[in-house]
């Protein structure tokens, strides 16, 4: 792996996965498909959840291992789907919706919002406090009450920037 | 039932076409040129980078040539007809051009693949010239290495995934894949940081664009300003053809070149790196005639032979010659052996292969010699000529016991202190030539005008005259002719030649 600005990382010590409180877990989700390269995805969300929100590059070499495929490839679909963390995860995720009608309908407003209110530098980024996670995701599927936003998984609706900042001050 | 349609108009002219043939194959192979870049014959077809758009007559949008069966549906009991160049494809094509520069940095005067870029021809060819956006471009990661001899550049990168699908199907050692997504789609490697495959660097070749460059060739020289022609590896004995690159007497790249039966579109990492010795700054450039005080001082050519032709009388004896050697040239070496009353040799090394294009044998030509007749040398061979182009092939040990007075060397270093003549040895890339590789295919390899010092006589005729010092009544007869009785030989009864018609494709 190298960094964005092109020096070289030392390769990751993969960490022992499955570890045993989702081993069962994990053997269940692969005998469910005909080949093990198929179950990345719902490994990777047991994963998500086991590592405290987020997989790390440890974590990525791991599942790659159990499941017998190219780190690059877990990296390809952790960069690729917009629920995957590849970075620490805050305690609280504000999910803003980057698709086309919540745009036309203020979405950017609501980004910088978040944004200002949680202090995080850009979307996908932590605070430096580690109380939120700013996310842009794609079409939340509630255009018809656009604007929405997710907090920490519950969505809401026609959301104006006061009501954004009362729902982030609502959380611990 | 109709018959099963077996042909595809194009552009009004009927072509056959094979079964499971997809139309922009048969336009190929009808000389009927459609744009590509994600198209690669060599491997799986993608059918991302919608350039190789056509017009299928009945339909109103264009389709992607690369993908699309010549074959008409099941229903269909007509041939399908196709037009590459009507005002829908054209249209189509500006478009994708138009969206693939969105995000292009278009830095074609500090890129490297500026003058092989497809995406350069294609903007010239069907680019419309003018961007319907206006908002900035995107920032990516530039200047990645991708192993020690590799440098990804993202922002010029059109995410083809031809480099990602070489990975995949012809290495299959899965080291590259995608990342991200969207505008930020980006190729990225796998966080061991060097590929296991030693034939990466053919990504750099297939990348149609200047994301993937080569960090030995970087920056080196514009394409433009270099000499091209085509020649064999000879860092193996596979005979992978390729084409030779220089400028100005500099060697500075080595590219594969195609051939179906041999190396496809390949060829590994170290023959494409394996040139650097040519370079050498103490390259032996005129010919050397020890003189009396015992120094090795430069000599007129003519004097040279006559000061060869009477050290080999005084000493004759055995030529031992460099597995790379080529046919001509250890020809030659036999019949001027044979003239003293000795034996020709070659020596050539061996070292690690695989299964595909690197082989144990090193020797370019062993083959080749051990066809001729000649034996393969011992680590200790006494020679009274010796011709040497690589180091590994006749090592330092080799080259000091054999005793030789007269030397064929590449390089000063070379030269053993028993020499008495030494006459400039040209690398392969700077003769003409015949090898056979480990298969028994014999293929030609052609001089680049660009590389080594020039004004070099060729081995052959250097040989043929030595061979006259010996011979009085012995006849000039040039490399066809060398080439001629060489295929009178028992051994080379049918064997085909480049240029007879049988072998019309190979070397092509």
């Amino acid at each position: 792996m190298t960094s964005t600005n092109g020096a070289p990382v030392s390769p990751p010590e993969a960490v022992e996965f499955p570890p045993k409180e989702i081993k069962k877990e994990c053997d269940e989700i692969v005998a469910r498909y005909p080949t093990r390269m198929a179950a990345c995805l719902p490994v990777l969300h047991v994963a998500q959840r086991h590592f405290g929100g987020w997989v790390s590059p440890e974590v990525e070499a791991g599942v790659a291992e159990y499941l017998g495929v190219s780190d690059s490839h877990i990296r390809g679909l952790l960069t690729f789907y917009a629920m995957y963390n590849d970075k620490p995860a805050g305690r609280h995720e504000v999910w803003v919706c980057r698709t086309l009608t919540c745009w036309l309908l203020g979405a950017e407003k609501l980004r910088e919002t978040a944004l200002a209110k949680s202090g995080c530098e850009k979307p996908g980024m932590t605070s430096p406090d580690g109380k939120f996670l700013v996310k842009n995701m794609e079409c939340l599927g509630l255009c018809e009450a656009a604007p929405a936003v997710f907090v920490d998984g519950k969505p809401h609706v026609n959301v104006s920037n006061e009501q954004l900042e009362k729902l982030m001050d609502a959380c611990e | 039932m109709a018959d099963k349609v077996s042909t595809i108009f194009i552009n009004g002219t009927e072509y056959p076409f094979k079964e499971g043939q997809t139309v922009i194959q048969v336009c190929h192979e009808n000389g009927i040129d459609v744009p590509h870049y994600c198209y690669h014959p060599g491997l799986s077809i993608a059918g991302n980078c919608r350039i190789c758009m056509v017009e299928v007559e009945g339909n109103p949008q264009p389709q992607i040539s690369c993908k699309m069966q010549c074959a008409p549906p099941p229903w269909v009991s007509e041939p399908l007809k196709i037009q590459t160049e009507s005002e829908v494809a054209e249209e189509g094509r500006s478009g994708v051009m138009e969206m693939l520069l969105v995000n292009h940095p278009l830095d074609c005067p500090i890129c490297d693949q500026a003058g092989e870029c497809h995406l350069q021809d294609y903007s010239y060819e069907h680019g419309g010239g003018k961007a319907s956006t206006s908002t900035a471009k995107t920032k990516l990661p530039k200047n990645v290495p991708f192993g020690e001899k590799i440098v990804y550049d993202a922002e010029r990168c059109i995410k083809c995934t031809l480099c990602v699908r070489f990975c995949q199907e012809v290495t299959e050692t899965n080291e590259l894949d995608l990342g991200g997504r969207g505008d930020e789609e980006i190729v990225i490697m796998t966080s061991k940081g060097e590929f296991e495959t030693p034939y990466a660097m053919n990504i750099i070749d297939i990348c149609p664009v200047g994301a993937l460059t080569s960090k030995d060739f970087r920056f080196k020289s514009r394409l433009w300003f270099m000499d091209f022609a085509p020649s064999i590896d000879t860092s193996s004995a596979k005979g992978v053809n390729i084409t030779t690159g220089g400028r100005e007497g500099e060697f500075l790249r080595i590219e594969p070149r195609y051939n179906p039966g041999v190396n496809q579109w390949w060829m590994s990492d170290e023959g494409r790196l394996g040139y650097k010795f040519v370079n050498s700054p103490t390259r032996v450039k005129a010919p050397l005639v020890r003189g009396e005080n015992g120094e090795l001082a430069e000599a007129l050519w003519h004097n040279a032979i006559d000061a060869a032709g009477t050290a080999l009388r005084a000493s004759p004896g055995d030529v031992l010659v460099d597995g790379g050697c080529t046919l001509e040239e250890m020809a030659l070496a036999q019949e001027l052996a044979s003239a003293m009353g000795a034996k020709a040799k070659f020596a050539a090394a061996t070292g690690e292969g695989d299964d595909w294009l690197i082989t144990e044998e090193k020797g370019a030509n062993a083959k080749g010699g051990e066809m001729l007749g000649l034996a393969r040398a011992k680590r200790a061979s006494a020679a009274a000529v010796l011709m040497i182009e690589r180091d590994e092939h006749v090592n330092a040990s080799m080259r000091e016991k054999a005793g030789a007075v007269v030397v064929f060397a590449l390089d000063m270093e070379q030269v053993p202190d028993s020499a008495q003549v030494v006459f400039p040895m040209p690398s392969w890339a700077e003769r003409e030539g015949l090898l056979v590789n480990i298969d028994g295919l014999v293929q030609a390899m052609e001089r680049n005008q660009g590389i080594g010092p020039g004004n070099l006589t060729p081995p052959v005729e250097l040989l043929e005259e030595l061979i006259g010092e010996f011979d009085d009544a012995y006849e000039w007869r040039g490399r066809e002719g060398v080439i001629e009785s060489i295929r009178a030989m028992k051994a080379f009864e049918g064997v085909p030649f480049p240029g007879d018609t049988a072998t019309a494709e190979v070397g092509a």
